[in-house]
C-alpha cells in the first residue's frame, strides 16, 4: 500500500485536495458570506474525517485494485479471450447493442421530454432544458413551467398575426421591434413528452389511453364518454345493407349499433375534441396519463444503471471480503466465513421487503438495501481463487523479493483471479434487474414518480383490459434480460471455457 | 460425520438470532409503526364523531390529542414501552415458547393465520416444484445427449426464454391475454377456488342436490343463525338432512364447496393452471442448464470412457452410470424446495390473488402489521436453515465420496 502511494503520490494528494475541498463547500454553503456556520460544525467534522480517511486508507487501494483491473483488462491472456469473444456473434452484437442503448438512454432528455431544448424570445435564444423559467418570462401567464408544446402554438399563431399585422400597416412599437428580433420559436426534442407529467389536460378521454396508432381503441374510449355526434335518427335497415354495406348489423339493438359504427369510424367527433395524432403516443399513457413510451425509456436507464451499480457495490466487497479470507486465512478465514453464511441464510427477498417497505427509501437507499444482502455471493469464487493462487511458485517469488502483502494482493493475485468476477456478472445483472422490477411491482421500490417497469406492471394488473400496459414493460423486460443473458453466455464461453470432451 | 451436523444445527441458534434482531430493530426503530398508526386511526376517528356531534364535545376531544396515559397504554399494548432490547429479549422468549404473538389487524395469534395459510401456498408451490422437476430432468438429459443438435439449439431457445421472463411477470402476461378480459376467457382470474358458479357455466354440472335454507324448519334454523334466506345447504352440511325431501332439488348456483369431490377437483385444478406454470417457468431455466452441464461433466470423465472401453451399449453408460451421478446437484436441491416455493410465492400470490402465506406476508407488510411480519420471517428463515442442512445431509447420503468434517 505504502508503495502504490509513493508511485501515485501526485495524483493522490491533489485528490485529497479536490474531496477536502468539496466536503468544505458541501458542509459550508454559506462560506462566502457569513464566514463558517456554526450549526454544521459537528456533520463538518465527521465528513472532513470521512474525507481524510477516504484519502488515506481508501484512495491507495482503490487506485492499486483499479491498477489489477488494468493488469487484467491488458493481459494478453484477456485480449485472446476477447478476441473469442468477439467471433460469438449472438454475444458480441448483443454487447454493442445494450451498451449503445445505455449510452444513448443518458442522452435522453434530449430525445425524450416535456421541455423544450431552445426557446427564441424577443431576439434572444435560452437554453431551457435544464433550467427553471418562469411562463412569465416568456410572455405566457402564469409563474410555473410552461408547457412548452402549448407555447408552440401560441408563438406559431402570435407570429402570423403579427405578420398580418404589418402586412395591413397596423404594426404596434413591439411589431416594429420584432423585425431586427426575428420570429419567436420553439425548439422542442423529437419526442416532446416527459415520463413525469400528465397529460391529462391535453388529451380527450380518461386515462389510461391507447397507443394513439390504436384509432379503433381510441374511438371506443370516445364513444364510451360520450364525445360522437350521434346520428338524429337510427339508420334504417335498407341504409345498413346498402349505403354502409354492412348487412351483419341489421337487427343489433341501437347501442351497440351505435357503438360499431362509431368504432368502424362513421361519426363525427365533438367540436373542440380532436384526435391525436397517429405518432403522438407510442404506447399510450398510464393510469395517471403520463406517456407510456416515455416512461419505459427513462425506466430503462434507472434499472439498467441500478442493476449496474448494485452489481459494482456487491463486486467491491465480495472481491475484498473474498481477497482477504483468501489470502490470509486462519482465524479470521474462519470466523468470517461463518458470518458469511449467517448473512447468505437470510431469506433474501422477504427481507429486502421488509426493510423498504419500512424505510421507503430513495435510489441509493435502495441499493444499500439490496448490496446488504447480496455481496456474499462474490465472495465464496474469489476466495477459492485466493486459495488456489496463493501457493503457486509467483507469489512465493514476488514475497521472496520483499513485496508487500498489499501489492502481492493487488498487483500479483487479484488480476489472475478475475475471471469468476467477468464471467458472473451478466447474470448478476439479470437478476439484480429483476429483483428491482419485483420490489417495484410490490410497491416496495422506488419513491413514487420514478419511472419504472415494475410500478407499470403493477398498475397492468389492475387494469388487466388495457394490454399496453402490460405489454410494453414485459416485452422490455424480456428483450433487455434477453440481451443481456446472450451477452453472458458469451462471455462464459470465451472466459470459462467447459470443453466437454464427448466420446460419441 | 456427526459432528458437523450438530455443528450445524447450533451454528443455526446466532444465524437465527442475527437475522430476527435485524429485523426487529428497524421495525422499532423507524417511524409510522403500529402505535403512531393507532394514534392516527384514534384521531381520525375523533375528527369524525365531533363532526357527528355538532362540536359539543369538550375542546380536547375535538383536537384528538392523545394523553400522556393513554400513549403509555397505547405502547404497552404494542410492546413498543421497553428499551428495544428488552422488548427483543421478550419476544425471542416467547417464541422459543412457540408463540409468536397476536396480529394487529387480524385480531388472531400469528400462529393460526400461518397455519390457516401455509397449506395453501405449499400446495400451488410443490405442485409446480415436482412438475418442473418432472419437465427439467428428462429435458436437460435429452439436451446433453443430444449435445449441439437442432433439438438442443432449438430448446436453448426455450430455456434463454424461460431465463428472460421471470416467472411472475409471464403471470401477468398470460393473466391478461388469457383471464378473459382482453383476448381469451379460458382461465379464472385469481384466487383459489371459485366463489360464486353461475348457471350456465361448465362447473354447475358438478353440483350437488341441496336446498335452500329458507326451507328449513324454524327450530334447526336456530341453530345456525349465520344462514339467510337464499343461502344454499349442500348434500354434505348436517342441516341438509332437516330438508323436506320434496324441496330438495339439484343446486343450480353455489360455491367451490357445494360441488361434487370431482367438481372441486376440477374446479382447483382450473384455478392451479396459471399460478403452477408461472411457478414451473421460473425455475424452468436453472433446472434445465443444471441438468444438462452436470451430465455433460460425467460424460467427459474417465469412468465413463472406460464403461465404453468395456463395451457397454451408449443408452447403459447414459443411463446407469453417468445419469445417476449427475443427479446429485439435481437432488440436493430437494432440500431447498420449502424457501425456494416461499421465495416464489410473495410475487405469484401477489398476481393471482391467492390468499397464502405470501400474500399474508405482502398485506403485514404494507398494513405495518409486525407480530405476523416477523413470524413469517421467523418461519421463512427456519426453513432456509433447514433447508440449508437438509441439502448438505442428502449430499452425505446421495454421495458417500463427499464427507464434512
Amino acid at each position: 500500500m505504502k508503495e502504490t502511494y509513493e508511485n501515485n503520490q501526485k495524483l493522490i494528494n491533489t485528490i485529497a485536495l479536490l474531496v477536502f475541498w468539496a466536503a468544505i463547500y458541501a458542509m459550508f454553503p454559506a462560506l462566502g458570506e457569513k464566514g463558517i456556520n456554526p450549526d454544521y460544525s459537528t456533520e463538518a467534522a465527521i465528513s472532513f474525517g470521512l474525507a481524510v480517511g477516504a484519502v488515506v486508507y481508501l484512495l491507495p487501494l482503490l487506485i492499486a485494485a483499479l491498477g489489477s483491473f488494468g493488469m487484467f483488462f491488458t493481459s494478453p491472456i484477456f485480449k485472446r479471450r476477447w478476441r473469442k469473444f468477439q467471433s460469438l456473434k449472438r454475444g458480441y452484437y448483443a454487447f454493442i447493442l445494450i451498451i449503445s442503448l445505455f449510452v444513448l438512454s443518458f442522452f435522453a432528455e434530449f430525445l425524450i421530454n416535456g421541455k423544450a431544448l431552445f426557446v427564441k424570445y424577443q431576439g434572444s435564444i435560452h437554453f431551457t432544458l435544464f433550467s427553471f423559467e418562469s411562463a412569465r418570462s416568456f410572455g405566457l401567464k402564469g409563474y410555473g413551467v410552461p408547457n412548452y408544446r402549448m407555447m408552440k402554438q401560441v408563438y406559431q399563431t402570435r407570429n402570423s398575426e403579427r405578420a398580418e399585422r404589418i402586412k395591413n400597416g397596423t404594426a404596434t412599437e413591439e411589431d416594429q421591434n420584432y423585425k431586427h428580433w426575428g420570429d419567436d420559436w420553439v425548439m422542442l426534442p423529437i419526442y416532446p413528452y416527459g415520463p413525469l407529467e400528465s397529460l391529462l389536460d391535453e388529451l380527450p378521454c380518461r386515462p389510461p389511453h391507447p397507443p394513439t396508432w390504436l384509432t379503433g381503441r381510441w374511438r371506443q374510449a370516445f364513444f364510451e364518454e360520450s364525445l360522437f355526434v350521434l346520428p338524429e335518427k337510427q339508420p334504417t335497415d335498407e341504409e345498413l345493407k346498402t349505403k354502409y354495406n354492412r348487412p351483419d348489423w341489421v337487427g343489433l339493438d341501437i347501442a351497440k349499433l351505435y357503438r360499431e359504427m362509431a368504432v368502424a369510424g362513421l361519426f363525427e367527433l365533438k367540436p373542440g375534441v380532436k384526435m391525436p395524432g397517429t405518432f403522438q403516443h407510442l404506447l399510450g399513457t398510464d393510469d395517471r396519463g403520463r406517456d407510456v413510451f416515455a416512461r419505459m425509456v427513462y425506466g430503462f436507464r434507472t434499472s439498467l444503471s441500478f442493476a449496474l451499480v448494485v452489481c459494482f457495490f456487491c463486486y467491491v466487497i465480495g472481491i475484498t471480503i473474498g481477497a482477504l479470507l483468501g489470502y490470509y486465512g486462519g482465524t479470521f478465514d474462519i470466523v468470517m466465513q461463518r458470518f458469511v453464511e449467517i448473512w447468505s441464510a437470510m431469506p433474501f427477498l422477504y427481507t429486502v421487503m421488509i426493510f423498504a417497505a419500512i424505510m421507503i427509501p430513495n435510489f441509493w437507499m435502495l441499493v444499500g438495501i439490496l448490496v446488504m444482502f447480496k455481496w456474499m455471493g462474490m465472495t465464496y469464487y474469489i476466495r477459492a481463487e485466493f486459495l488456489r493462487e496463493k501457493s503457486k511458485d509467483y507469489v512465493a517469488a514476488a514475497r521472496a523479493i520483499g513485496c508487500t502483502d498489499g501489492a502481492i494482493i493487488f498487483r500479483h493475485i487479484l488480476p489472475n483471479a478475475l475471471t469468476p468476477v467477468i464471467s458472473f456478472a451478466p447474470f448478476a445483472v439479470v437478476a439484480d434487474i429483476g429483483a428491482l422490477v419485483s420490489l417495484d411491482f410490490l410497491g416496495f421500490g422506488l419513491p413514487a414518480p420514478t419511472p419504472s417497469w415494475g410500478e407499470l406492471l403493477g398498475q397492468g394488473l389492475s387494469n388487466l383490459t388495457k394490454p399496453w400496459l402490460i405489454l410494453s414493460p414485459t416485452l422490455a423486460m424480456f428483450c433487455t434480460l434477453l440481451l443481456v443473458s446472450f451477452i453472458g453466455e458469451a462471455i462464459r464461453e470465451a472466459f470459462d471455457p467447459k470443453q466437454y470432451s464427448r466420446l460419441r | 460425520m456427526y459432528s458437523y451436523f450438530i455443528r450445524r444445527f447450533l451454528l443455526m441458534i446466532p444465524t437465527f438470532i442475527g437475522i430476527t434482531f435485524l429485523c426487529f430493530t428497524v421495525t422499532r426503530f423507524v417511524p409510522g409503526g403500529p402505535v403512531e398508526q393507532a394514534v392516527l386511526r384514534y384521531q381520525q376517528a375523533m375528527s369524525q364523531t365531533s363532526e357527528g356531534g355538532g362540536g359539543s364535545s369538550s375542546s380536547q376531544t375535538t383536537q384528538g390529542q392523545i394523553s400522556e396515559e393513554m400513549m403509555q397504554r397505547l405502547k404497552e399494548i404494542y410492546g413498543f414501552d421497553k428499551p428495544f432490547y428488552q422488548a427483543y429479549a421478550k419476544w425471542l422468549w416467547r417464541v422459543c415458547h412457540l408463540d409468536l404473538g397476536v396480529s394487529d389487524t387480524h385480531s388472531r395469534p400469528v400462529w393460526d393465520l400461518i397455519k390457516e395459510k401455509f397449506p395453501v401456498s405449499i400446495i400451488f408451490g410443490l405442485t409446480g416444484f415436482l412438475l418442473s422437476y418432472t419437465i427439467c430432468i428428462p429435458l436437460g438429459v435429452w439436451k446433453a445427449v443430444k449435445h449441439s443438435s437442432t433439438f438442443d439449439t432449438a430448446s436453448s431457445v426455450l430455456v434463454f426464454i424461460g431465463y428472460s421472463i421471470p416467472g411472475w411477470t409471464a403471470g401477468v402476461l398470460l393473466l391478461m391475454l388469457l383471464g378473459g378480459n382482453a383476448y381469451f376467457d379460458l382461465v379464472p382470474l385469481g384466487g383459489k377456488e371459485s366463489a360464486a358458479i353461475q348457471p350456465g357455466s361448465y362447473l354447475s354440472q358438478y353440483l350437488q342436490k341441496g336446498g335452500v335454507a329458507a326451507d328449513l324448519p324454524e327450530t334447526v334454523r336456530k341453530e345456525y343463525p349465520k344462514f339467510k334466506d337464499t343461502d344454499t345447504i349442500n348434500s354434505n352440511h348436517p342441516a341438509y338432512q332437516h330438508i323436506p325431501t320434496e324441496k330438495r332439488a339439484q343446486l343450480t348456483t353455489g360455491k367451490h364447496d357445494d360441488l361434487t369431490w370431482f367438481g372441486r377437483f376440477l374446479d382447483t385444478a382450473w384455478h392451479m393452471i396459471l399460478p403452477v406454470f408461472c411457478y414451473v417457468l421460473g425455475l424452468f431455466a436453472s433446472h434445465t442448464v443444471l441438468m444438462k452441464n452436470s451430465l455433460m461433466e460425467n460424460l467427459g470423465q474417465d469412468y465413463v470412457r472406460t464403461a465404453f472401453a468395456k463395451g457397454l451399449s451408449e443408452n447403459v453408460v447414459i443411463f446407469k452410470h453417468a445419469l445417476r451421478n449427475s443427479l446429485i446437484p439435481i437432488a440436493t436441491g430437494l432440500g431447498h424446495m420449502l424457501s425456494i416455493i416461499l421465495a416464489g410465492s410473495y410475487l405469484i400470490e401477489k398476481v393471482f390473488n391467492i390468499h397464502g402465506f405470501g400474500l399474508l406476508g405482502y398485506e403485514s407488510l404494507i398494513a405495518r402489521d409486525y407480530p405476523v411480519t416477523l413470524g413469517i420471517l421467523v418461519i421463512g428463515s427456519m426453513l432456509k436453515l433447514f433447508g440449508n442442512i437438509v441439502s448438505d445431509f442428502l449430499y452425505c447420503i446421495i454421495d458417500p465420496r463427499i464427507r464434512f468434517s
